[in-house]
């Protein structure tokens, strides 16, 4: 299928070509479910699931694999991430662009009478505006590292140096930044990282991770999910060490080895700021060509940014730019709200939303450039 | 003879195994002996000269073990 693929914040494609080949070599090859036996195939199961373990480490400083913990998506590494955390009567702190992987787990909490809540209506948050909020019993600070609407990137050195002095749990959605920014987990002070494994990792579809700081006591942290795991059979509890303590079940093995695919072809072809710079190349470009079209906006900061642009041009809804787009020039981005009403409502843009381009490692001058093209067309037929 | 290392995991013994083989260290992964224990996973076994340098290395690499089985029949 030809056409231009702008929606990398939703799901990167297309992935390196060694995704596919890994994925389906577990899968014609191996096929074994890893840690259930000893016969060669659970072996070489285990021993690929291990490895997407060592990459996840060490592209997020960890020293102890083990504590790279895989999920679902980001959504589930958050969910395990806040519900095994919290107690009842704590008060959790969140920012205000969050993605609803974060608010909606949140405010169910909240609702039910469960934790005290503040959200920090801001698009950057200063430690002016996390100490003004923190409170006796504040217990977790949760923070989307990057805007999936806008790309912008919140700095949380700071902010997460004062958590560690108040003994506040910090968790970071990295769903938008993992791979993009670079992130480490000690210097930055993060206690658990969530992140899906589709996106900025190029994994496939439907894999996540949840990265627990070497630091971290995660004896407190109540798994979201228990079952079996292959070990201490005997026993009805669920084991306390890592990873079992968060993984029960047969793990996503072809997923995971897509996973560990996309990290080595990210470990092997590109060094620190590659990514970001070709992908903020990218953007710049798109939103230069755009500058003359009237009634063209874009809701920009000028923070670093992931790649991302939200955009809007008057008269026409984004839904219906996103159809014109598609339909006339095979353009595929996302319009409306994309699953975050609250960054939205900061915007101004809510409840319409916006139209999304998000730019990916396999996106080109020439794709941006018939995009404007396209767009330039668009909004002079609506004139 | 040989000696087995016994995990809590087969997480655990894969990391080993990963570091052995790095390492050139003989060794061998089978299931757990069903009269050293009931998980569905991995122990690792060594020949006896070889559990010193194997658990020294685990030890650097901060590979967490749950114990070691000497001299056992298979």
């Amino acid at each position: 299928m030809n056409g231009i693929y702008f929606d990398n914040a939703a799901t990167s494609f297309p992935k390196p070509e060694s995704v596919a080949v890994s994925v389906v070599n577990y899968i014609n090859n191996i096929g074994a479910n890893p840690g259930r036996s000893a016969n060669r195939r659970s072996i070489e199961a285990s021993d690929i699931v291990f490895e997407c373990r060592e990459l996840l480490a060490e592209k997020f400083g960890l020293k102890d694999p083990l504590r790279a913990i895989f999920t679902l998506n980001a959504t589930d590494a958050l969910n395990t991430a806040i519900l095994g955390s919290i107690s009842p009567g704590d008060h959790v702190i969140t920012g205000g662009m969050e993605h609803n992987s974060t608010m909606r787990p949140l405010n169910s909490l909240e609702s039910r009478g469960i934790i005290e809540l503040s959200v920090i209506e801001k698009r950057q948050i200063s430690t002016e505006d996390l100490m003004a909020v923190i409170k006796h019993n504040s217990k977790v600070f949760i923070l989307n590292h990057a805007s999936n609407v806008t790309g912008d990137v919140q700095k949380t050195t700071d902010l997460f140096n004062l958590c560690r002095k108040k003994k506040i749990i910090t968790i970071l959605d990295a769903a938008q930044s993992a791979g993009t920014i670079n992130i480490d987990m000690h210097k930055d002070n993060i206690d658990i990282l969530a992140t899906s494994g589709h996106k900025g990792l190029y994994g496939p579809a439907g894999t996540g991770a949840m990265l627990i700081n070497d630091s971290y006591d995660y004896e407190t942290f109540v798994p979201l999910k228990t079952g079996g795991t292959g070990s201490s059979s005997e026993s009805f509890s669920q084991p306390v060490f890592l990873p079992d303590r968060f993984e029960s079940g047969t793990l996503n093995v072809p997923g995971i080895a897509g996973i560990a695919a996309g990290l080595q072809y990210l470990k092997d072809n590109f060094s620190k700021d590659d990514i970001i710079t070709h992908k903020n190349r990218l953007r710049e470009m798109f939103l230069d060509g755009c500058s003359t079209i009237e009634g063209f906006t874009s809701y920009r900061s000028g923070t670093i940014n992931t790649g991302v642009v939200s955009f809007n041009i008057d008269g026409i809804e984004p839904s219906r730019l996103s159809m014109l787009l598609g339909d006339e020039y095979e353009i595929s981005g996302r319009p409306g709200l994309q699953c975050a009403p609250a960054a939205h409502i900061r915007l101004g843009t809510f409840p319409a939303g916006t139209m999304r381009f998000s730019f990916g490692l396999f996106n080109t001058n020439d794709e941006v450039e018939r995009a404007v093209t396209a767009i330039k067309k668009i909004a002079k037929s609506i004139r | 003879m040989r000696d087995i290392i016994l995990f809590h995991n087969s997480s655990e013994a894969i990391w080993a195994s990963r570091v052995f083989r790095k390492q050139s260290i003989d060794y061998k992964m089978i299931s757990v002996p069903r009269h050293l224990g009931s998980d569905c996973g991995y122990c690792i076994s060594v020949p006896d000269s070889n559990t010193g340098p194997a658990l020294e290395s685990m030890k650097n690499t901060g590979i967490p073990f749950d114990r070691v089985e000497k001299n056992v029949a298979l």
